[in-house]
């Protein structure tokens, strides 16, 4: 039934799951409307109707299938801008490492940085990235709060928490256990069970 | 009454707990670290003294040898007064405190008590020590402007380190000290 189709799939895409398999409708956003098999009217109909719901409904909703890893148009476009940037960027790089001042002068081109510069800048990147990790290290040691710090047993949430009535038949409440309870069950319960058996 | 155990500290190293059980509020934990090894001692004293020799073989100056020894002899001396700890002593006593006493190896010691009022638990704790996660037992203080608050932690047994099975042993003994300590104090 076309209608139970346009419910499931707005179902479907409210749970934030992708309302048809991408092999029978193809792109669900944009792009070719129809899928590469010639559905019947009412099947096309009802797919039409359902990529329309989940196109409004992810618009509706925000975040949910815009930032899926599939493949887009707008993506690959990017994709294709940004290597053709880079590859021209290395080419130039090179072209101005290499060719000599007087011939890049004798063509017209005589703005350049000093080609000191095509040295020192990856020189100087390669050592950035060395000392980033040792920083990274050393920050993350700096950071540690030290054996006596009162940050390794409670800190300001704990301290402020409420505590929930206790309801019958109810999961108890997530709540922060003082040090000493958690304590007194690890290590003075376990001689217990330990002298029972 | 005394006993006598052998345990490890964190880095695999032997250690020795002391029990003295003076009374049912009177106790004591005496933590024995191995002495400094001979094995060490003779790496290090020709570790520093090949170097010296290697920057007298490049200056040409017998200066260097000579504060190459001297500098092997203060140091060990520094280090033994200062740094190498043989032993620690954990007394509690339930109506008066506890006090921590650190032994060094050149014969001074260290001693440190908190009375009983501010004492509010005694507990294991985990927390991360250079590249490891650590169980080390610790006192928790009273906090005097709030009731069930905590002012401040005293790791104790911070040179000796041992493992946790020694700790569980220390720990329940002192629960029983502070559990008698509360139930006479609670009795009027």
């Amino acid at each position: 039934m076309p209608q139970d189709r346009v419910t499931t799939a707005e179902r479907a895409a409210t749970r934030g799951v992708d309302a048809h398999p991408p092999e029978r409708d193809g792109d669900t956003t944009r792009g070719h409307p129809h899928g590469p098999q010639a559905p019947t009217p009412r099947r096309t109909v009802a797919t039409q109707r359902s990529r329309e719901w989940t196109h409004r409904l992810s618009k509706a909703t925000g975040k949910m299938v815009e930032n899926s890893p599939s493949p887009l148009p707008e993506r690959a476009i990017y994709g294709f801008v940004l290597f053709l940037s880079s590859q021209f960027g290395f080419i130039l790089y090179l072209v101005w490492a290499f060719i000599p001042e007087t011939w890049l002068n004798s063509l017209g081109l005589t703005y350049w940085p000093q080609k000191y510069w095509a040295i020192a800048l990856p020189v100087y990147l390669l050592i950035t990235i060395v000392i980033g990790y040792v920083l990274l290290f050393g920050i993350n040691m700096m950071s540690t709060s030290p054996l006596n710090s009162i940050h390794t047993i409670t800190d300001n949430y704990a301290k402020n928490q409420q505590r929930k009535n206790y309801q019958e038949e109810a999961i108890p409440a997530l709540r922060d256990i003082p040090i000493s309870e958690v304590n007194q069950m690890f290590f003075l319960a376990a001689k217990e069970h330990h002298t029972q058996n | 009454m005394e006993d006598e155990q052998s345990f490890s500290d964190i880095c695999g190293g032997r250690l020795a707990l002391q029990r003295r059980y003076y009374s049912p509020s009177c106790r004591e934990f005496c933590i024995s670290c191995p002495r400094l090894s001979l094995r060490s001692l003779t790496a290090v004293t020709c570790t520093v003294w090949l170097a010296a020799y290697g920057l007298f073989t490049l200056c040409e100056n017998s200066i260097i040898l000579s504060a190459a020894i001297f500098i092997t002899l203060l140091g060990l001396l520094g280090y033994l007064h200062f740094v190498k700890i043989d032993q620690e002593t954990l007394l509690i006593i339930d109506s008066l405190g506890i006090q921590m006493t650190s032994s060094y190896a050149s014969g001074k010691e260290s001693t440190t008590f908190i009375e009983m009022g501010k004492v509010k638990d005694v507990i294991i704790n985990e927390g991360i020590y250079m590249q490891k996660v650590i169980y080390y037992l610790c006192i928790l203080l009273k906090d005097p402007v709030e009731p069930h608050g905590i002012s401040q932690v005293v790791p104790v047994f911070q040179s000796a380190k041992p493992r946790l099975d020694c700790l569980i042993e220390v720990y329940r003994s002192c629960q029983e000290v502070l559990a008698h300590q509360k139930a006479t104090s609670a009795s009027p």
